[in-house]
């Protein structure tokens, strides 16, 4: 958790849990649902990081002035009802607006990202960049293969640094979830209403279960209940979380196709579980494979692949530059918030952002100190992390080292003997335990 | 005229490997129908040397005896070969029928004679030479071919002769007045002459290799301690251009190294010039070679390239294409550094302390190690092709080291790349030679005999080479890790001795083991 204190600490790996960005999160929803409003303005106007003020020009404006009401704009410049804020905020509901360094980068990278995100939940962390998120996804009515291949899969994939992606929707979905929960793995819900609501009504336990061990997000605001037409729109938050997509069992013309659409149009690695020619079940999932997605057997296809590997590294290698060089403030200044309290310190949010990721935060040092073997230093890790692409021979190893060939070559001999590097083919690459401890 | 006693003796030196033996020729005429034998187990040079001999003494004036000759080379059991004997079997008879006096005191005698009288060459002089001046014998009358070589060992007794007319001459002079001629007049040339074998400038400087960081540190540490070396890399990766500059790396011979390579090279016949070996040899036999030219052998056996390359190094490229055979022959000489060959009449000894280098493709197609997968090898068939090195072969070798090809992106660097960055022979062979040093000095201060941490020859590794704890510890950990045999480990300890010489340490630390650790060869997974 982050503690509170009079200058906000932020981090880029953890979503925010301000009362202010909850406030700010309802007064960005109710921006967005206003009727008439120009969506495509109001994205324009907010990744040019214009002020909430200026935001309010997408608003177009009503009749109303003419009749000498309130204006739309007059309305909703007001911020939300202090009560109803504190309402949410006492249910445990929480918002990460999209300009906020804390909003999964991965999810703003996609062209329809949505404004805000509303989550419940006691793990804001595993949607960070030190976790490798993977979507499971599937039929509503899988058969028995289908059911066996999630938990197979699934409880491999429960690891300290895997987090599990789901629909919170019957058959493969709560599988994976229950699978993932069942093996203490970490789980994120993306639901199609509100947080405070949920559907379907038989996984209410389910939910709160989540909630209690990870995550659960939404793109509607808290009352909003789950309509027919929100359920393909969530499928793009749900490909857009995750590094990979992994498809279980689908068959043709199935909402799980649509994710996979989604999937590969934001260039995620789209794994499926093939299966019986004759099922009709599976042809989803074989035709996805024709079209040239994965072959996803077992949980190491999707964890050894080397795209993820690359991601890895290239965090590993901005982190080490980042603590060598110093923190530079030249990043611009966010938007000035209505509701922030504390404007001067928002200049500097990129920069203490900066220096605080390499501060690991307290929930990654536990999971990290579970594993049996002693930690590598930030050192080693970065090294490390040099492994997890194209598997590199000595001189080249030593040159992105920057060091001479015999400290690289002694450096390996050690991880070698601790079980993190092997040799291949001449070249060195990462063991699996290799790959959870970068 | 002196007394035609129709017996005559002389004493000559036969070439025995690369030793000399001193032989006694004795001639006797004895009545009956005129033949010429020579007995003494000759080869069929010797048995030649009859007709040469007959001719020679005929062209020149001189009376050929009738009557039986008999002409016996001593001793009678020891095969005798080459052509070294003519001109002391003319000498002999000349003296045996009355027409020569041989000095009262003893004289060496040998060379090769053409059918006119001319004196000619023969080979391994320097050996001959050595055994003449060990036994003490004070002169020498030898053909002035070799007059340079043999000055290099025995300057004050040799009395170069190119013609029988002018060793007669000489002779009737030395009996006439009593009195040996003083070397000085005959223009006795002191010191060795300034040829090589391998001629230190044309070896190519290392500045030449570019990238190949991890060869070069495996080639540095490898000729530091006199480690075997095997590279293993695609088509073109740079093995042999690699190989070619360990000439130009290795320090000079000592003075009596210097000996004991030249005795080699002047009992083969490679001797040209006639100078001391200055360099060490570096011989790259083809993989066609016969296990007679590797090992030494013919019914005489001559010394092979393994002692060919006795203080030097042995590349063997494309070790994999030589046939199993041979390479099985090189167990002997790598372990012992020396080598026995045994004949039915004797058995001569070489010696062969050399260093090994070899080259090979690491599968068949050659691209295994490449990050293109063009290899399209199974395992099996890396295996298979692997093995063609043999266990105990391998077992011999102290370093492996990996090359790939340069990418084009090193190969675009390496023409915009200043070449002083990269270290020059000059510097290297400076370090090789400082840890040398450390190491002679350290087998000193143990009492040890001074050699090479490759070559020591130890019952207790651990206490001369100075190992810490930590590291000792690392190494015990590691061998069950790798499981590495033991005498994988103490080839390990071995190579981390070295580095830490390289380092200037005094003792074996952590970081040492584990580089050394890289340089074990993998098997194919």
């Amino acid at each position: 958790m982050i503690i509170l204190t009079g200058r906000e600490e932020v981090s880029t790996d953890v979503l925010p849990e301000t009362i202010e960005s909850l406030s700010r999160g309802l007064w960005l929803s109710r921006l967005q649902r206003e009727p008439g409003i120009d969506h495509r303005v109001l994205r324009q106007l907010f990744l040019e990081g214009a002020s909430d003020d200026r935001l309010l020009m997408a608003v177009p404006n009503s009749l109303d002035q003419y009749l000498h009401r309130d204006s739309s704009q007059n309305r909703l410049a007001q911020p939300p009802d202090r009560e109803v804020v504190e309402k949410y905020w006492k249910m445990g509901i929480r918002a990460v607006p999209a300009d906020h360094p804390g909003y999964p980068e991965q999810l703003r990278e996609i062209d329809t990202f949505p404004l805000v995100l509303f989550w419940r939940g006691t793990r804001p962390d595993i949607l960070g960049p030190a976790f490798h998120a993977v979507t499971i996804i599937g039929t509503r009515t899988p058969t028995a293969y289908g059911i066996m291949v999630t938990r197979q899969i699934t409880a491999d994939l429960a690891r300290p640094n895997v987090t599990v992606i789901s629909g919170l929707a019957r058959g493969i979905d709560g599988l994976a979830h229950r699978t993932t929960l069942e093996n203490k793995g970490l789980t994120v819900a993306v639901v199609a209403h509100g947080v405070d609501r949920v559907y379907p009504p038989e996984h209410a336990v389910l939910m709160e279960q989540i909630v209690a061990q990870g995550l659960v997000i939404s793109e509607h605001p808290p009352g909003i209940p789950a309509l027919r037409q929100y359920f393909p729109a969530r499928n793009r938050i749900l490909s857009g979380l995750a590094d990979s997509v992994a498809i279980m069992e689908a068959s043709r013309e199935s909402g799980t196709m649509i994710t996979a659409d989604f999937a590969a149009d934001q260039n995620r690695d789209v794994y499926a579980v093939p299966g019986s020619i004759i099922s009709k079940n599976s042809q989803g999932c074989n035709q996805l494979i024709k079209e040239g997605a994965y072959f996803l057997e077992k949980a190491d296809d999707i964890l050894c692949n080397p795209s993820w590997r690359v991601r890895i590294a290239r965090q590993a290698m901005s982190e080490k530059k980042a603590a060598s060089s110093t923190a530079s403030s030249q990043t611009s200044a966010p938007a000035e918030s209505l509701f922030s309290t504390q404007t001067s310190d928002q200049t500097s949010l990129k920069t203490s952002a900066r220096s605080s990721a390499q501060a690991a935060s307290p929930a990654l040092k536990t999971a990290f100190s579970s594993t049996a073997q002693a930690l590598p230093d930030i050192q080693d890790r970065c090294w490390l992390a040099l492994f997890g692409g194209q598997p590199l021979t000595l001189s080249e190893a030593a040159k992105q080292m920057e060091c001479g060939v015999s400290e690289a070559a002694a450096w390996l001999s050690i991880q070698e003997i601790n079980g993190l590097i092997r040799n291949d083919r001449g070249r060195y690459a990462l063991t699996e335990s290799g790959y959870s401890c970068i | 005229m002196p007394d035609v006693c129709h017996y005559s003796r002389i004493k000559s030196c036969a070439l025995l490997g690369i030793q000399g033996v001193l032989v006694d020729i004795e001639v006797s005429i004895l009545s009956g129908l005129p033949s010429f034998e020579i007995v003494g187990l000759g080869d069929s040079a010797v048995r030649e040397s009859r007709n040469r001999v007959h001719a020679a003494i005929k062209n020149n004036g001189f009376n050929f005896p009738t009557g039986r000759i008999i002409a016996s080379y001593a001793p009678a059991w020891l095969r005798k070969e080459g052509s070294a004997f003519d001109f002391p079997l003319a000498l002999a008879i000349l003296a045996a029928s009355g027409q020569l006096a041989l000095p009262a005191e003893t004289l060496c005698v040998f060379g090769e004679l053409s059918l006119t009288g001319e004196v000619r060459g023969v080979s391994g002089v320097i050996c001959r030479a050595l055994t003449c001046h060990e036994q003490g014998i004070h002169h020498l009358l030898l053909p002035s071919a070799n007059h340079d070589e043999a000055c290099l060992v025995y300057p004050e007794a040799v009395m170069p002769v190119n013609h029988l007319l002018n060793a007669v001459s000489i002779l009737k002079e030395i009996v006439y007045t009593g009195k040996w001629p003083d070397m000085s007049e005959v223009g006795v040339k002191k010191g060795p002459a300034a040829s090589r074998i391998v001629p230190v400038s044309t070896a190519p400087d290392a500045r030449q290799i570019v990238g190949q960081d991890q060869a070069m540190r495996g080639l540095l540490i490898a000729a530091a301690g006199r480690h075997n070396l095997l590279m293993l890399g695609s088509p073109g990766c740079g093995k042999t251009s690699l190989a070619s500059i360990i000439p130009g790396l290795l320090p000079k011979l000592s003075k009596d190294e210097a000996m004991q390579v030249t005795k080699i090279y002047s009992a083969s016949g490679l001797l040209q010039d006639g100078g001391i070996i200055e360099s060490r040899p570096f011989r790259m036999p083809h993989h066609a070679t016969t296990r007679a030219a590797m090992i030494g052998g013919g019914s005489f056996p001559m010394p092979g390239e393994v002692s060919l390359a006795h203080l030097g190094v042995l590349f063997l490229d494309e070790m994999t294409e030589f046939s199993p055979d041979v390479l099985d022959l090189l167990r002997q000489p790598l372990e012992e550094r020396q080598v026995r060959l045994v004949r039915i009449r004797q058995s001569m000894t070489y010696p062969s302390d050399f260093m090994l280098v070899g080259a090979a493709n690491p599968c068949r197609c050659g691209e295994y190690l490449e990050r293109t997968a063009s290899c399209r090898c199974s395992q099996e068939k890396v295996r298979e092709h692997l093995n063609r090195l043999s266990g105990p072969m391998l077992d011999r070798i102290d370093l492996t080291v990996e090359m790939v090809r340069l990418s084009p992106a090193a190969l675009q660097d390496s023409i915009y790349q200043p070449a002083r960055d990269r270290p020059d022979s000059a510097s290297l062979s400076a370090q090789i030679e400082r840890c040398w040093q450390i190491q002679f000095e350290r087998c000193r201060s143990f009492g040890l005999a001074p050699a090479l941490n490759g070559r020591l020859v130890s019952k207790n590794l651990a206490d001369h080479f100075c190992i810490s704890k930590d590291a000792a510890g690392f190494a015990a950990k590691s061998s069950t890790a790798m499981n590495l045999s033991v005498r994988s480990y103490q080839k390990v300890l071995r190579v981390a001795r070295t580095i830490a010489d390289l380092d200037e340490s005094d003792k074996v630390c952590l970081e040492h083991v584990a580089e050394a650790l890289q340089y074990r060869f993998h098997w194919p997974e």
